[in-house]
C-alpha cells in the first residue's frame, strides 16, 4: 500500500498523458469550429516528400492541436485561469466591468495617412453633394471609447477625439452629427452589445435622435419610437469570439414601425415587406437579423409621403439606425460601398437624394481601405 | 519536438514511455538504449530531417575517435591518443562553426576587409551547441582515463542523442553517465520523483516563461514615446525572470526525464538569483556549462594554480567562449566579458568584503549585475540597448510612468510575485516541511500538485493556437 502511495504522481501523469492520447486518437475529427469561425485541419497528407521537407510535420502538429479533444473548454479554462491571475485582457479585448468585452484599440491599429485619406475623400464628397442635398456626417464612437467607464483600471485605448478634431477641421460644421456626447452621457445605459462591438438598437436611436436635433427636427416625435420588442437574448457577438468567454450574454431588441414597408434588396434581388430576417436568431451572426447583414444597396420605401429621398452611404452601424428613419422619408437608399462597384457621386447621379447621410463607426471608417477609392 | 508542444506530451511521450518499459533491460539495457536512440533520432528529425545527417555523423565519428583514443591510451602511447582528441575537437568545433558562426565571421570579415561576402544562410540544427561539447567531453574523458570507451554504438548514440538533454542541456559529460547507460535502476522513487520534476519543469516553462517572455516582448516593442523609465525596468525584469524559468523549467523537464528513464544527471541550476556574489552565481547558473568550460578549458589552461596574471587570462579565455557560446553576435560576448570583469574584482578582494556585508546588501550587489547583465543579452540589435538604458536612467521622452505602464503592473502584479517566490527556495522548503509530516499526506499532495500544474499547463498549451477567424467588415 505504501509503495502504490510512493508511485502515485508517476501514475497520475501516465494515465493522464495515455488517456489524453487516446482519446484524442479515437475521437472524431472535426471540419469546422464554430467558435473560432474557421476550417480545421485534417489528416494531413502523407508522402515521403512532405515528410523529408517538413511539410507534414508542421500540418500534423496544427492538426493535433485543432483536433485535440475538448479544445474549447481547454481554452476557456486557460482564459479563467489568466483572469485570475490577474490578466485584464486577452487577444486584444479588455474584460471590462458588469460583463463588457471591449475591444482594445492601439496607435499601431490605426494608419494616420489611410485616415487622413478617408477624409480627404469624404469632403470631397461632402463638398459634391451639398450642391443639391442637405448632407450630415455621423461617426459613432467605439463601444471602448464610449464605455470608458468600463474600462479596466489604467486600460487605455485610441484616443477618438484625434480622429473627431481631424472631422471637424475638414467639414463644415453644420455637416457633422454631434454623437459622442450624447453616447458619452448615456453609458450607463444599454447602448453598445457585451459582446459584440456593435451599438444595440437603443444606441442606434440615440444616434437617430442625434441626426433629427442636427436637421433641426423635434426630438420629441422620436419619443414614441423607443419601444423595442425583444428577439433574442443569447446572442453572443464577435469580440467573444475572440476570447471565447462571457459573464452575461446580449439581447437583441428591434423597433417594427407602423406601416408596412417595402425593402428592395441589392437592385431586385429580392422584396420583402420586413427589415427583419429572423432565421438569423438561430445562427451564430444574430447582428444580422437586420436586413440579414450587410446589403450592398436597398431600397426602402413606404414610409412617409414628403417626396423626401435620403441616400445613406453606411456600414454595418447604420442596420438598426434604418428602421427610425424609414419613417421619416419617402425613399431610403442605404448604400454599403464596401459591397458596391460605383463610385459615391454616381449614387447622386442616380438617385438625387433630398438629403444624404453618412454613418460610420469612427474606427471602420479609419481602417476602410477603400472608401477613398470609390468617390 | 519541444517539450512544452501537444506532439510531445500526447503522442511522443507516451509512446515512447510505454515502449520503454516494454523492452527487457537484459543485455546490460542494450535494448532500452536503443529504444532511446532510436525515439532520439524522431525526435531531433521531427523538425529538420536533414540535419539526422549531421547527428548520425557526429554520433559515428565521435564514437571512432574516442574508440581509438581510447586503444591508444590503454597502450600508453599518449601521443597518438592525442592525435584522436585533437581530430575529435577539431570536427565538433568546425561543425559548430559552420553551422553557428558562419554568419557571423563574415560579418566580420566583411566589415574588416570592406568586402561583401555573403554566407548562405543555414539553419541552425537544434541542440547543436548542446551536442558537440558532449561529444568533445567523451574523447577528453576517455584519453584522460576518467572514463572507458564505450564498444557498444548503441549505448553511444544513446548518450549522444538522448532526446531529453539533447535540445537544451544540460550537458551531460560522458564520465557522468558512462557506467548508468548499462547499469541503472529504474524505481518507484525515481519514476514518481521523475514525474514531478518533469511538470514542474513543464510549468515553469508554460506557466512562468512563456507569461513573462509575452510582457517583455510587449514591452520591447514600444517605441521611444511609449517607453517610460518604469515600464523599461519592468521589461528587464520580465526578461530576468523569463529566461530563469525557461532554461531552469527545460532542465528539470529532462532531469525529470531522465530519471523515469532511470539515469540521475547534474543539477543545472542551483537558485541563482539567490547568490550572494557574481562568482556564486556562475557556480548556481548554468552549472553543467560552467563545470564543462572549467574541467575542459579552465584547467587544463593552469586554472588558478599559476600566477595571477595567468589566472586572470584563463578567466578571461573562458568568458569570452561562454559568452560566445551563447550565441553568434557581438551582444553576447560582451556579456561574458562584462561577466569576467566582475570575477575578476571579486578575485581581487570584493569577495572578501562582500562576505562581510550584511546579507541583504549582498544580494543586492549580485542581483543588479545580474539584472544589468540581461539587458546586454537580451538583443542581438543595439539600437533596443540605446532605448531602455536612456529610459532606464530617467532621461525617457514617455517620462518615469504613465497610465499603460500602471496598467501592465497592475495586471500583471500576481504573476510578478509568482516569479519572485519561484526563483527562491521558498517553495522547496514550504514542500520539504508539508511533506515531512506524513508520507502518504505528502505523495497525495504532491500528486494533486502534479495534477493541476499539468492541467493548467495544457490549457495554456492549446490556448497558444486558439486561433479565431473574424470578419471585420460588418
Amino acid at each position: 500500500m505504501k509503495r502504490f502511495f510512493k508511485l502515485m504522481p508517476a501514475l497520475a501523469l501516465l494515465i493522464m498523458l495515455m488517456a489524453i492520447m487516446f482519446t484524442s486518437i479515437i475521437k472524431e475529427d472535426n471540419t469546422y469550429s464554430s467558435a473560432e469561425n474557421r476550417m480545421l485541419q485534417t489528416f494531413p497528407k502523407l508522402s515521403a516528400k512532405r515528410v523529408l521537407n517538413g511539410k507534414f510535420q508542421k500540418k500534423y502538429e496544427t492538426y493535433l492541436s485543432d483536433q485535440f479533444p475538448q479544445r474549447d473548454l481547454w481554452v476557456k479554462f486557460q482564459t479563467k485561469t489568466e483572469r485570475t491571475l490577474g490578466k485584464k485582457e486577452s487577444n486584444g479585448v479588455y474584460f471590462g466591468k458588469d460583463g463588457y468585452l471591449l475591444e482594445k484599440y492601439t496607435k499601431e491599429d490605426i494608419n494616420p495617412e489611410l485616415t487622413n485619406k478617408n477624409i480627404r475623400a469624404l469632403k470631397k464628397f461632402v463638398q459634391q453633394a451639398s450642391k443639391s442635398a442637405n448632407v450630415k456626417v455621423m461617426m459613432v464612437p467605439s463601444k471602448t471609447y464610449t464605455l470608458d467607464r468600463y474600462l479596466p483600471a489604467f486600460a487605455e485605448t485610441y484616443d477618438e477625439n484625434i480622429f473627431y478634431n481631424k472631422l471637424e477641421k475638414n467639414l463644415p460644421e453644420n455637416v457633422i452629427v454631434p454623437v459622442y456626447d450624447l453616447l458619452h452621457k448615456h453609458n450607463k445605459d444599454y447602448i453598445f452589445y457585451r459582446t459584440d462591438h456593435h451599438w444595440t438598437t437603443l444606441g442606434a436611436w440615440y444616434g437617430y435622435t442625434a441626426y433629427l436635433d442636427s436637421c433641426g427636427n423635434n426630438i420629441q416625435d422620436a419619443g414614441h419610437k423607443k419601444k423595442f420588442e425583444k428577439v433574442s437574448s443569447n446572442f453572443l457577438g464577435t469580440t467573444h469570439s475572440k476570447v471565447n468567454m462571457y459573464s452575461q450574454k446580449d439581447e437583441i431588441n428591434i423597433y417594427k414601425p407602423a406601416n408596412e414597408m417595402t425593402v428592395v434588396y441589392n437592385l431586385g434581388e429580392k422584396t420583402e415587406n420586413t427589415f427583419y430576417q429572423t432565421e438569423f436568431l438561430k445562427k451564430k451572426d444574430k447582428y444580422s437579423v437586420f436586413f440579414g447583414g450587410n446589403q450592398a444597396v436597398l431600397e426602402i420605401s413606404g414610409g412617409a409621403k414628403n417626396k423626401k429621398t435620403l441616400l445613406m452611404i453606411k456600414d454595418s452601424f447604420a442596420n438598426c439606425m434604418i428602421p427610425f428613419l424609414a419613417e421619416d422619408y419617402e425613399k431610403i437608399i442605404v448604400a454599403d460601398m464596401r459591397h458596391l462597384n460605383i463610385g459615391m457621386s454616381m449614387l447622386l447621379n442616380k438617385y438625387k437624394p433630398t438629403d444624404v447621410l453618412v454613418l460610420y463607426n469612427t474606427i471602420q471608417f479609419m481602417q476602410d481601405k477603400e472608401f477613398s477609392i470609390k468617390k | 519536438m519541444v517539450f512544452s508542444s501537444l506532439l510531445f506530451l500526447f503522442r511522443f511521450l507516451p509512446c515512447v514511455i510505454i515502449i520503454y518499459f516494454l523492452t527487457p533491460g537484459y543485455m546490460k539495457n542494450t535494448w532500452k538504449n536503443l529504444v532511446l536512440f532510436l525515439s532520439s533520432l524522431i525526435f531531433y528529425a521531427w523538425g529538420e530531417p536533414v540535419y539526422i545527417v549531421l547527428m548520425l555523423f557526429s554520433t559515428v565519428v565521435d564514437y571512432i575517435n574516442g574508440g581509438l583514443a581510447g586503444y591508444f591510451v590503454n597502450r600508453d602511447n599518449k601521443k597518438a591518443a592525442k592525435i584522436f582528441v585533437f581530430l575529435s575537437v577539431i570536427i565538433n568545433l568546425s561543425l559548430l562553426g559552420v553551422f553557428k558562426y558562419t554568419g557571423f565571421i563574415t560579418g566580420i570579415w566583411n566589415d574588416i576587409t570592406g568586402m561583401d561576402i555573403k554566407a548562405k544562410e543555414l539553419a541552425l540544427p537544434i541542440g547543436i551547441s548542446f551536442y558537440t561539447f558532449q561529444t568533445m567531453s567523451y574523447t577528453i574523458d576517455v584519453y584522460r582515463k576518467d572514463a572507458k570507451p564505450e564498444r557498444n554504438i548503441i549505448n553511444f548514440g544513446a548518450y549522444v542523442t538522448m532526446f531529453p538533454q539533447l535540445i537544451a542541456g544540460p550537458v551531460v559529460r560522458f564520465k557522468d553517465i558512462s557506467v548508468m547507460l548499462k547499469e541503472r535502476n529504474i524505481t518507484i522513487e525515481n519514476l514518481s520523483y521523475g514525474a514531478i520534476r518533469f511538470v514542474t519543469g513543464l510549468g515553469k516553462k508554460v506557466i512562468l516563461a512563456n507569461q513573462a517572455g509575452e510582457i517583455f516582448k510587449t514591452i520591447t516593442a514600444y517605441s521611444n514615446e511609449n517607453l517610460t523609465t518604469v515600464s523599461a525596468w519592468f521589461g528587464i525584469l520580465m526578461f530576468t525572470m523569463q529566461i530563469y524559468f525557461d532554461f531552469s523549467g527545460y532542465s528539470d523537464m529532462a532531469i525529470g526525464l531522465m530519471s523515469v528513464f532511470g539515469f540521475k544527471i547534474p543539477e543545472n541550476f542551483n537558485y541563482p538569483y539567490m547568490s550572494r556574489s557574481i562568482t556564486e552565481f556562475w557556480r548556481r547558473w548554468h552549472i553543467s556549462l560552467g563545470t564543462w568550460f572549467k574541467e575542459y578549458v579552465y584547467i587544463p589552461l593552469g586554472g588558478s594554480r599559476k600566477n595571477k596574471l595567468n589566472t586572470f587570462s584563463n578567466i578571461f579565455i573562458v568568458w569570452f567562449l561562454t559568452g560566445l557560446w551563447h550565441g553568434a553576435s557581438w551582444n553576447f560576448i560582451a556579456w561574458g566579458m562584462y561577466f569576467c570583469f566582475f570575477l575578476i574584482i571579486e578575485k581581487l578582494g570584493v569577495l572578501k568584503i562582500l562576505n562581510k556585508l550584511p546579507l541583504f546588501l549582498s544580494h543586492i550587489y549580485a542581483l543588479v549585475i545580474i539584472y544589468a547583465g540581461w539587458l546586454l543579452f537580451a538583443w542581438e540589435d543595439i539600437t533596443h540597448h540605446r532605448i531602455f538604458i536612456k529610459a532606464m536612467a530617467g532621461i525617457a521622452d514617455a517620462g518615469f510612468i504613465n497610465t499603460n505602464t500602471m496598467y501592465i503592473i497592475a495586471s500583471n502584479a500576481l504573476l510578478l510575485l509568482l516569479l519572485i517566490i519561484g526563483c527562491t527556495n521558498i517553495p522547496l522548503k514550504a514542500g520539504t516541511w508539508i511533506c515531512n509530516k506524513n508520507e502518504i499526506f505528502s505523495n497525495i499532495l504532491k500528486t494533486i500538485f502534479l495534477i493541476v500544474v499539468f492541467i493548467v499547463s495544457v490549457a495554456y498549451l492549446v490556448n497558444g493556437t486558439y486561433n479565431p477567424f473574424l470578419y471585420f467588415r460588418f
